[in-house]
C-alpha cells in the first residue's frame, strides 16, 4: 500500500525567484537597515540647487534605497522631464518604476535556456542562474544535460543554501542518492543551517540511514518550546525519523509543533503522518504559501474541481520538473469534461515520467476517442494490446474499449465492456479504478442517449457513493438532479473529515489516484 | 559658520562661500570658499565645527587632520591626478570664542573651473564617448597614483572628480582616504563612501567586510570604478541599480547570515543588471564596457579586479595598471571613431 511508503521531508526545487519568496531563503538573523539621513539631506540639498539629471538620479536612487519614496518620486519626475532627450533607456524605465511605485512582474522568457545562457556568456560565474537552467532541464527531461550546471553551481557556491538544497534534490530526482547527500554532508553549511539540516537528515533516510544530526536535534527540539518558521522543516524531519524508529510520542509532539510555523513542505509531512498519529491539520495551515499540492487535493476532494485544476496548475508550474501535476491535471479535466486539455496534460506527464508508461497511452486513448478521433484511438488500442504488460490494464482497457464503443453508437457492446471494466476492477481490488469505471459508464450512457442511461446511472450512483473516488462522486453529481446533488456533497464533505493521501516518496509529492 | 573676509595665514583673502553641493568636497561636514591671492583663485574647504557636538567635533578633527595629512602627502610627492593642496592651517574666526571653537581647521586647493564631472557626462545631453572613456582613464590613473603610494580613495563618485581648466581631471575629496599603516579615525567604519556607490559587502557589515586592507579597501576602489563606468555612460548608481533586483529576503536590512552565502544571489542580479545596463553602452564598445564592469563590479571582493590576472595587476599598488591601459586605448579609439565621424 502506498499509504505504509514513508514521505520525507527532502527539499523542494523551485525556480530561483520563487524561492527567494519563500521561508527558506531568509536568514536565520536579521540584518540592520543603515541609517541614511544625512546623506539624503545632503542629496536633496544638492538636487535643489543644481537639478541636472546625473544629480536627480543619485538623489533617486538613493531616496529609493532610503525608502524615502516622496523624495525619489520628486527625484524621478525631474529625470523623467528630460525624457525626450535622455538616451539611457534603463535609467527612465527605473525612473517610471519609482514614480508609478509599480515593480515589473518577472517574466520567464517562453525559451528560457537559451536566454539565460545568453546571461552566461556575460558571466558564467552566476550559481543561481546554472541552478534555473539545471531545473528547467530536467523540467524538458533533459537531466543529463542538467547535471553539468549542477556540478558547476555546486562548484562555484557550495555555501549557498539554494544551491546546495537544489543540487541534492536533482541528484535525489536521477536517482543518485549518494551523490545528493554527500553534497549536503560536504556543505560548509551543514553545522548551522536549519534547512540543509532538514535536507541531510531526510535524504539520509531515504538512503536508510539515520543522519547523526537527527538526534541532537531532537534533543534541542524537546528542550525548547519555540517554533520558529527556520526549524519547521527540520522539526517535521526530526519528526519523520521519530514515526519511522517508532516512537511516535516524540513524533507527534514535534510535527505539532512544526505546524507552529509551518513551510509547505512541512505542512505537507505533517499531513501525511496525521492518519497515523491522530494529528489534526486544521485550515489555517492550508494557508501556507506555496501549499498547491495540498491545496489542490483538499479542494478536489471537496468536489471543487475548478479549484482544484488551478491550484493544480500553480502546482505545475511551481514544479515544472515534476510529473504528478500533469498526471493530476489529466485526471481533473478528464472529469470536468475538458479533453482537449487533459489530452495535453497526458502528454506531458507522459514526456516528464516513463513509468507506468502504458496506463498513460490508456488516459491518452481515452481522451482521444472523447475528441472524435476514434480511428486513431482504434489503432493505438489494437497496438497497446500487444504490449506485454497489457494484462495488468485489463479494466483500463475494457473501459476504453466501452468508451470506443458508445463512441460508434454501440451501445450494447459499450455496456457490455464497461461492466467488464468493473467486474476486473472490483476483482482486482481496486476501488478506485471501479468507482471511475462506473462514473465514465454513465457519463458516456448519458451522453451518448443510450435508452437504459436512467437506469445505468442509478445503479451506478449506488455503488460510487461507497467507492473512495472524489473524481467519480464528481462525475456523477454531474449527472444528477439538484437534490441528488446536494446529496453527493454531503459525502464529498463527510469524506473530507477523514482524510487519507499517500505519498510518493521520491517524487516528494500527494498521490491521489 | 561665516569665515568672509579672513585671510589665511598664507595670504589667501577668504571670499564669498560657495553654494557648492555639500558633498562636493567632502560630505557635509565642511564649508567651502572661493579663496584670491595675486590674481589666483583657489577654493578652501574649512571643518564646519559649529555643526557638531563634542564627541563628533573631535572626531572630525581627527579626520580633517588626517585627511590634510594625506593630501599634502599626494601634492609632496607629486601625484598629477590628485587635486593639489595649496594650503593647510587653521584660522581664527572670532577671538571671544572659546579656544576649542575659535580656530577653524582649512584646507586650501587649486581650484576646479568647471566643477565635477557630472554635468559633463549629463546623459540628456550631447556627450562624446571619448570624453566618457577619457574621464574615467583619468579616474583609474588618479587611483592609481593613490594606490602607488598605499592610499584608498574609498569614496570615488562623480561628484568628487573634477575638471580643470586644461581639461584635465583630477581626482578630490580625500576625507574619507585610508593610508596602509597610519589609522584614519573613519577605518572603523564599514561603509565609508556614499552609499550611492558602495560595494556589496559593505552593506552587509562588518562581517562581510574582508580584513586584510588591500582586499577591504584597494578592492573598494576597483568596485567604485566599475560604477563610475556605468555612470558616465548611463547615469545609473549602478549599486542601487543591482540592489533594487535584490529580493526582500536578500537585503542587508533582512540579511543576517555570513556574506558569502548571500553573493550568489547578488551575482546572479549583477549580470541581469549589466545585461540591461549594456543596451545603452555605445554598440562599438559594449563588449569591452561589459567585461570591465563585470569584472571591477564582482559581489565577491576576492574576485573583483582579477579577471586577466597577472603579475602586474594583481592586489596591491599597480592593480588597476591593466585596467588603466585598456581604457586608455578605448579612448583612442573613441577619439579616432568620432574623428572619422567629423571627417
Amino acid at each position: 500500500m502506498r499509504e505504509e511508503r514513508p514521505r520525507r521531508v527532502v527539499p523542494k526545487w523551485r525556480p530561483s525567484a520563487v524561492t527567494a519568496g519563500m521561508p527558506e531563503a531568509r536568514s536565520t538573523r536579521a540584518g540592520a537597515a543603515p541609517d541614511l539621513s544625512r546623506q539624503l539631506a545632503a542629496a536633496q540639498s544638492e538636487f535643489d540647487q543644481h537639478g541636472g539629471v546625473p544629480v536627480a538620479s543619485e538623489l533617486m536612487f538613493l531616496a529609493h534605497d532610503a525608502g524615502a519614496s516622496d523624495v525619489a518620486k520628486r527625484a524621478a519626475g525631474k529625470i523623467l522631464e528630460h525624457a525626450g532627450s535622455i538616451k539611457s533607456r534603463q535609467l527612465l524605465e527605473f525612473a517610471e518604476r519609482v514614480v508609478s511605485g509599480v515593480e515589473p512582474a518577472s517574466i520567464r522568457s517562453s525559451n528560457f535556456v537559451r536566454a539565460a545562457r545568453q546571461l552566461l556568456a556575460v558571466n558564467y560565474r552566476n550559481p543561481v542562474l546554472l541552478v534555473d537552467i539545471a531545473l528547467e532541464l530536467t523540467s524538458q527531461r533533459q537531466e543529463k544535460a542538467a547535471e553539468r550546471y549542477i556540478r558547476a553551481a555546486v562548484g562555484l557556491a557550495p555555501q549557498s543554501r539554494f544551491v546546495v538544497r537544489s543540487a541534492a534534490r536533482y541528484y535525489l530526482h536521477i536517482q543518485e542518492h549518494q551523490r545528493a547527500h554527500d553534497i549536503l554532508l560536504r556543505s560548509p553549511l551543514l553545522q548551522r543551517d536549519p534547512w540543509v539540516q532538514a535536507s541531510e537528515i531526510a535524504i539520509a533516510t531515504v538512503r536508510g540511514r539515520t543522519s547523526a544530526l537527527a538526534k541532537r536535534s531532537l534533543r534541542f527540539f524537546l528542550d525548547t518550546k519555540t517554533a520558529p518558521i527556520q526549524h519547521a522543516e527540520l522539526m517535521s524531519a526530526v519528526a519523520t525519523v521519530e514515526l519511522i524508529s517508532g516512537a511516535e510520542k516524540n513524533a507527534k509532539k514535534l510535527f505539532q509543533r512544526s505546524l507552529q510555523a509551518p513551510n509547505d513542505n512541512s505542512l505537507a509531512q505533517a499531513e501525511w503522518a496525521a492518519n497515523r498519529l491522530g494529528l489534526v491539520v486544521d485550515d489555517r495551515a492550508l494557508l501556507t504559501p506555496m501549499s498547491f499540492e495540498a491545496l489542490s487535493n483538499n479542494a478536489y476532494r471537496k468536489l471543487q474541481l475548478d479549484d482544484a485544476i488551478r491550484y493544480a496548475l500553480d502546482w505545475a508550474t511551481d514544479e515544472p520538473f515534476a510529473s504528478r501535476p500533469a498526471e493530476a491535471l489529466g485526471h481533473y479535466y478528464c472529469e470536468v469534461g475538458d479533453y482537449a486539455n487533459a489530452h495535453a496534460q497526458f502528454q506531458k506527464f507522459m514526456r516528464l515520467d516513463d513509468s507506468n508508461r502504458l496506463g498513460q497511452e490508456l488516459n491518452l486513448v481515452f481522451t482521444r476517442i472523447q475528441l472524435g478521433e476514434v480511428d486513431e484511438a482504434y489503432q493505438d488500442l489494437i497496438r497497446l494490446s500487444r504490449n506485454p504488460h497489457s494484462k495488468n490494464y485489463v479494466a483500463h482497457f475494457a473501459a476504453d474499449v466501452g468508451a470506443l464503443a458508445y463512441a460508434t453508437g454501440d451501445f450494447a457492446v459499450g455496456r457490455e465492456y464497461y461492466r467488464r471494466a468493473i467486474q476486473i476492477a472490483k476483482n482486482k481490488s481496486e476501488p478506485i479504478t471501479e468507482a471511475l469505471a462506473r462514473a465514465y459508464f454513465a457519463r458516456a450512457a448519458k451522453n451518448s442517449s443510450d435508452p437504459n442511461s436512467d437506469a445505468i446511472r442509478n445503479e451506478m450512483m449506488a455503488a460510487v457513493e461507497k467507492l473512495p473516488s472524489p473524481g467519480a462522486l464528481y462525475i456523477m453529481r454531474g449527472l444528477e438532479t439538484s437534490d441528488q446533488q446536494a446529496a453527493i456533497d454531503r459525502i464529498a464533505q463527510k469524506r473530507v473529515a477523514t482524510r487519507k493521501w499517500a505519498w510518493d516518496q521520491v517524487t516528494n509529492t500527494l498521490k491521489i489516484f | 559658520m561665516e569665515l568672509t573676509g579672513k585671510t589665511t595665514p598664507g595670504g589667501w583673502v577668504i571670499g564669498e562661500q560657495v553654494t557648492f553641493p555639500p558633498d562636493h568636497t567632502g560630505g557635509n561636514f565642511s564649508t567651502c570658499y572661493l579663496v584670491a591671492k595675486g590674481g589666483e583663485t583657489a577654493f578652501l574647504k574649512a571643518l564646519d565645527i559649529e555643526r557638531f557636538d563634542i564627541t563628533e567635533l573631535l572626531w572630525n578633527l581627527s579626520g580633517f587632520q588626517y585627511e590634510s595629512e594625506l593630501v599634502d602627502h599626494c601634492t609632496t610627492t607629486g601625484l598629477s591626478r590628485v587635486t593639489r593642496m595649496i594650503e593647510a592651517g587653521k584660522i581664527e574666526r572670532d577671538p571671544s570664542l572659546s579656544p576649542a571653537l575659535r580656530n577653524v581647521p582649512f584646507l586650501v586647493f587649486e581650484r576646479a573651473q568647471r566643477g565635477d564631472i557630472r554635468s559633463s557626462v549629463d546623459i540628456s545631453r550631447e556627450v562624446t564617448d571619448q570624453w566618457r572613456f577619457f574621464v574615467l582613464h583619468q579616474a583609474a590613473t588618479a587611483l592609481m597614483q593613490l594606490h602607488g603610494e598605499s592610499i584608498a580613495h574609498q569614496d570615488l563618485k562623480p561628484s568628487n572628480l573634477f575638471i580643470f581648466s586644461d581639461s584635465k581631471v583630477k581626482i578630490g575629496d580625500l576625507g574619507r582616504a585610508s593610508m596602509k599603516g597610519k589609522q584614519a579615525p573613519h577605518d572603523v567604519l564599514v561603509e565609508p563612501g556614499a552609499r550611492n556607490y558602495s560595494p556589496f559587502e559593505q552593506r552587509y557589515g562588518l562581517g562581510a567586510v574582508p580584513a586584510d586592507w588591500v582586499e577591504r579597501r584597494l578592492s573598494a576602489d576597483v568596485f567604485h570604478l566599475g560604477c563610475l563606468a556605468v555612470f558616465v555612460f548611463t547615469n545609473v548608481c549602478f549599486p542601487q541599480y543591482v540592489m533594487s533586483k535584490l529580493a526582500p529576503a536578500y537585503q542587508p536590512s533582512k540579511w543576517g547570515a555570513p556574506y558569502a552565502e548571500v553573493v550568489p544571489h547578488i551575482q546572479a542580479c549583477v549580470s541581469e543588471a549589466v545585461v540591461e545596463i549594456s543596451r545603452d553602452f555605445p554598440e562599438r564598445f559594449r563588449a569591452e564596457l561589459v567585461a570591465l564592469v563585470i569584472d571591477l563590479c564582482d559581489p565577491d571582493p576576492t574576485l573583483r579586479g582579477r579577471k586577466q590576472r597577472t603579475a602586474s595587476n594583481s592586489p596591491g599598488a599597480r592593480w588597476l595598471e591593466r585596467t588603466v591601459s585598456r581604457l586608455n586605448y578605448l579612448e583612442k579609439a573613441a577619439r579616432v571613431r568620432e574623428a572619422s565621424k567629423d571627417a
